[in-house]
């Protein structure tokens, strides 16, 4: 009776799963950003795929101890709850902006690794787990801050900062191998996903 | 009655597919489908006529042809695998590894049977053998479709109804077998007619994609990566391991 179960559901979700990926998959499209922009200026490139290098200066000082230290002496408890929430906030969207980037880089180099024949299988697999486990992280780190408030992990700013600027600079070198004409057909694509 | 017409229409659709096949001139472009489609029709004639003239013989006809139809359907595997990842060869490569793998593990797994459970009659009847060879064929399925997520490889009309008609069927056929191998049943009226309705399912969705030729996207011109492949893979590796670790570095008080 188990067997029946298990195969029953087998198949109940691999005919769910087709449907939903065709329901899901969008159909394929032509570029036309290619005409418009110049994919030559990297700072452009960078700059409509959304990786723009960003300012740390900025950073540092909305995710500074020192104003939460004096909100927290000087301001009512509902103002310094108020701030706590809003520096969560910011701290978990600094965690989806570093997310995006690698989800990027990755649909860059998915793109361009599907058509080279000398991939390994076992390369692929690590970054594929490697990508897997990011994705994790990114969700374990998201939950405890959400729990613990972001000044428990107040490293959180410039380890971002510097996770943004290492993967910027990966981003430039990757994009200096990839074809400049096939920017246009990625970068239209990062914006759709 | 309600037999007679499914039986009918899915014959009608059968045909339809062949002769849409043939003036479109989509048999040359997927031979392997098209020859399934024309035995599956042969098939179905041969048994009707088994089933009017002569019944006791019927039961023995069902399960050959079917057998064979099943094994004609890993050619179908193929030509999907074919019509979405020949151009792509990377992605190709990686699909090729997970069907190896599944390949390896059903060899193992017969020979452990062959080996370990002597005079164990695993398959009691040809409903179980069609059920894990249709599950073994999911399984392939899968791993092209994930290929196909994960590489973002575009397709078109065509390989897409090719995909989601078999996926469907595939689907629905696992989980009808195993109710019907669990019970033992005779090929009785329900059995007939809910594998029809799967069958029927999968030919309305063929039916409607493949009625002209609609090509897959033609893949971008070669990219200047396969000089620089190790070096760009280890790139994105190393930036994806930096990220965590730095990320990983936060939650340290």
């Amino acid at each position: 009776m188990i067997t029946v179960i298990v195969f029953v559901l087998i198949g109940t979700i691999t005919a769910a799963f087709f449907l939903y990926w065709a329901l899901n998959s969008s159909p394929p499209r032509k570029s036309e950003t290619s005409k418009e922009t110049d994919f030559r200026d990297p700072l452009s490139t960078l700059s409509l795929l959304r990786l723009e290098p960003l300012p740390r200066s900025l950073m540092e000082r909305v995710f500074s101890v020192e104003d939460w230290e004096f909100v927290e002496r000087t301001a009512p408890k509902a103002v310094a709850e108020r701030f706590k929430s809003e520096r969560t906030a910011l701290a978990l969207d600094w965690i989806t902006t570093i997310k995006s980037r690698v989800v990027t880089l990755m649909n860059i180099y998915r793109r361009v690794a599907r058509q080279e024949a000398n991939l390994t299988f076992s390369g692929e697999g690590m970054l594929f787990l490697r990508y897997a486990g990011f994705l994790f992280y990114c969700k374990v780190l998201g939950a405890l801050l959400s729990v613990l408030g972001p000044f428990r992990v107040r490293q959180m700013a410039g380890n971002a900062m510097a996770a943004a600027e290492m993967l910027s600079d990966r981003y430039a070198t990757i994009l200096s191998v990839v074809k400049i004409e096939r920017l246009a057909e990625f970068a239209e694509d990062s914006r759709a996903s | 009655m309600f037999t007679q017409v499914l039986w009918w229409m899915e014959n009608i659709l059968l045909s339809y597919l062949l002769i849409r096949g043939v003036q479109q001139g989509l048999w040359r472009r997927y031979p392997f489908f098209y020859s399934y489609i024309g035995y599956v029709l042969v098939e179905s004639l041969l048994r009707y006529v088994a089933y009017m003239a002569y019944p006791h013989f019927y039961r023995i006809l069902y399960w050959n042809t079917q057998l064979f139809s099943v094994a004609l359907s890993f050619f179908l595997v193929l030509e999907i695998y074919n019509a979405i990842l020949s151009q792509y060869p990377g992605a190709a490569k990686i699909a090729r590894g997970g069907l190896l793998i599944v390949i390896l593990f059903a060899l193992s797994r017969l020979w452990i049977i062959k080996f370990f459970l002597i005079g164990v009659d695993v398959y009691d009847t040809p409903a179980m053998l069609e059920r894990d060879l249709r599950l073994a064929q999911i399984i392939s399925l899968a791993i092209i479709l994930s290929t196909l997520v994960y590489y973002r490889v575009p397709i078109g009309k065509n390989t897409k109804g090719l995909v989601l008609g078999y996926g469907l069927y595939l689907g629905t056929a696992v989980g009808i077998l195993a109710i019907h191998a669990f019970i033992s049943a005779d090929l009785g009226v329900w059995w007939g007619n809910s594998i029809q309705i799967a069958s029927l399912i999968a030919l309305l969705v063929w039916s409607f994609s493949l009625s002209s030729y609609c090509p897959n996207p033609p893949p971008p011109e070669e990219s200047r990566l396969s000089e620089h492949y190790e070096v760009v893979a280890t790139l994105t590796s190393e930036a994806i391991s930096q990220a965590t670790r730095y990320l990983g570095r936060a939650i340290r008080p």
